[in-house]
């Protein structure tokens, strides 16, 4: 059946972002709380984290364009990033946003700009394969059996 | 007249018939000569007797080798038969066992709900149990030879008891039977030995004792074996010794089934017996169980033995074997048991009211989702004003995000405090945080904060904290 083969694709796709370091534990949190009340729960999640993530990236990519870097508002922007990508479980950005945290301590304005440009990658990347894992997963159709029912 | 004899046996006899008128006449020593030359001829004949004897004794021997030979050579045909059977059936069993365990532990990987993911857990278990029993049962050689040499390893002897009840109480509660299980106060916990083959003796004889039960009860007791009652009148070769690292555990199952007659006991345990009473104890068609049984008991420096006081008046089945106690620093390798378990206490919090402050859109629309999912009434603010305009005494749960710049979590809490220091009924005060450090701990403690959790929160975990935190109104897990 089609249907089973689209799923059984969704399930190597999601494997593959633990696998391959993209999503860490906290994204099979965010699956548990997956429910009949709350069906698309992590979609709304992702949705939510790209939305508020996109101003964060705006006004990080502002910052950076001052001369000199004020490095405390850069690490309150960057904490604010961490945070919401612990959220999801976006492991590599969450990696991503240490490193910059790491160099705002520091004072290392060249280390700050190289390793935004690398989290904005990261961010894309993992966005993208989001997106797709999202519209695959309304494709394949509801899994009654993935929802867990209300506690 | 003389008869030709030699020994006992007439074979011939020689007449001359001597004329008193004939023209010869016969000298004594004439007559000797005949009687010696019939001797000889007597010899002769016994001699001729003998050889055609022994002849037909050749033959017949002949004929016996080439019989036995025939024989040796089907009895081989035999054994190889039943080898190659045994090697097929072996494989014959093992590729739809792989099948279903391999199957099974991929199902396990995919998204269940929680009654499902139960059921494919039994099927798991069972599948492996089965299949340690079928490479014990096809290996019958190396049982033959006592080669079989056990699995030794720490593991949870309760366990192993409350596994076998979860196996088997689906078929118990089909056939309406009820079973006990008693596990004795000083029994051990962890034990060492073989946890395998110790899980399919229990099985075995407990899955006997429902198997032979139409009705009724099925009591199964574990305790630890003292001397007294280690020596037997039943096994009176068994001479077991106890010693400081060693127990000895004892295990009835009784039954209120068809019983056995006491005459049939002693063959129950031979394999392959065939019993002449159509309920014959011995699990499955083929004989195996209780002898496996008796290997691994024999193996484990026990005895095994079965009671019944004759037909329909149930029977109990006994075993002892000799297990380990595991030491002190053992202890340490043992899975830890976690110092709240999950799913303790409370398990349902609906409509717990409670308030979540965060100002971070992500991390409280998760906070918020996992809480709604414990049944929680949740409201959320995102700064420290709305948190002090929002909160009221119905909130029996305030959750403060204290990893925010800017905003001083403390304070907020001493502002929360102030405000319901008159109040009777006080929210309870609980920091989120992604920093760990004893000072983080202390600080809150200072201002009052009633417990203080670390992010990432899993459900269940924010279940047992919810639990422990209504039950005793604080909680600070070890940062």
């Amino acid at each position: 059946m089609e249907r089973n083969q689209m799923r059984r694709q969704l399930a190597l796709m999601r494997q593959s972002f633990f696998d391959q370091g993209f999503l860490d534990e906290q994204f099979i949190q965010l699956e548990e709380l997956q429910d009949d009340a709350n069906p698309n729960f992590v979609e709304e999640v992702v949705t939510l984290y790209y939305r508020d993530s996109s101003r964060l990236i705006l006004n990080i990519d502002q910052a950076l364009e001052r001369n000199p870097l004020d490095f405390n508002k850069l690490d309150n922007y960057m904490h604010q990033f961490k945070g919401s990508s612990t959220s999801i479980g976006a492991k590599k950005v969450k990696a991503e946003c240490t490193q910059f945290r790491e160099y705002c301590k520091a004072g290392n304005s060249e280390g700050c700009m190289r390793t935004f440009q690398q989290l904005k990658k990261e961010y894309a990347i993992l966005k993208r394969k989001l997106e797709a894992y999202f519209q695959q997963a309304r494709q394949a159709g509801p899994l009654e059996t993935a929802c867990r029912s209300r506690n | 007249m003389t008869g030709l004899s030699s020994h006992t046996k007439c074979y011939a006899l020689m007449v001359l018939m001597l004329p008193s008128d004939s023209a010869r006449q016969w000298h004594v020593h004439e007559l000797e000569l005949v009687e010696v030359v019939a001797d000889q001829v007597a010899v002769a004949l016994s001699h001729a007797a003998i050889l055609e004897e022994s002849m037909r004794a050749r033959d017949l021997l002949m004929e016996q080798n080439v019989a036995l030979d025939l024989a040796r050579r089907e009895a081989e045909t035999a054994i190889r038969a039943r080898n190659d059977f045994l090697a097929v059936m072996n494989h014959e069993m093992r590729t739809p066992m792989h099948a279903i365990i391999a199957l099974s532990s991929l199902l396990q990987e995919t998204e269940l709900t929680p009654e499902q993911r139960l059921m494919v857990e039994t099927i798991l278990k069972s599948s492996n149990l089965l299949a340690t029993l079928i490479n014990d049962v096809l290996d019958l050689s190396k049982l033959e030879d006592g080669s079989l040499q056990l699995d030794i390893g720490t593991f949870n002897l309760h366990s192993v008891f409350k596994e076998v009840l979860n196996l088997i109480k689906p078929v118990a509660s089909v056939k309406k039977l009820s079973i006990t299980l008693n596990l004795a106060q000083d029994l051990p916990v962890y034990a060492v030995g073989d946890e395998k083959r110790l899980m399919q003796t229990v099985l075995n004889v407990v899955g006997n004792a429902v198997k032979f039960s139409k009705e009724g009860s099925i009591s199964i007791i574990a305790f630890v074996a003292k001397s007294e009652s280690l020596r037997d009148s039943r096994a009176p070769d068994f001479f077991p010794m106890p010693s400081d690292n060693h127990f000895y555990l004892r295990v009835q199952v009784k039954d209120s089934g068809s019983g056995i007659n006491p005459q049939e006991i002693p063959k129950l345990f031979t394999k392959f017996s065939q019993s002449q009473s159509s309920a014959t104890r011995n699990s499955g068609g083929n004989g195996l169980g209780l002898a496996i049984c008796k290997r691994f008991v024999n193996l484990m420096e026990g005895h095994i033995w079965l009671e019944s006081d004759g037909l329909a008046k149930g029977c109990t089945a006994t075993f002892i074997v000799k297990l380990g106690i595991p030491e002190r620093s053992n202890e340490s390798k043992l899975p830890f048991t976690p110092k709240v378990p999950a799913n303790h206490g409370q398990t349902n919090f609906s409509g717990l009211k409670v308030l979540v402050m965060d100002d971070n859109g992500v991390s409280r629309m998760v906070t918020k989702g996992l809480l709604e999912h414990l049944g929680c009434d949740v409201s959320t603010v995102s700064s420290s004003e709305e948190c002090l305009h929002g909160v009221s005494h119905e909130h029996q749960v305030v959750f403060l995000d204290v990893c925010m710049p800017g905003i001083d979590g403390f304070d907020l809490a001493v502002t929360i405090r102030e405000k319901f220091a008159k109040r009777h009924e006080k929210p309870l005060i609980v920091a989120l945080t992604g920093n760990t450090d004893k000072v983080t701990k202390e600080n809150c403690m200072r201002v009052g904060i009633n417990g203080v959790i670390q992010k990432p929160i899993s459900v269940d975990k924010m279940r047992s904290i919810l639990s422990e935190l209504l039950e005793h109104r604080v909680l600070y897990e070890a940062l």
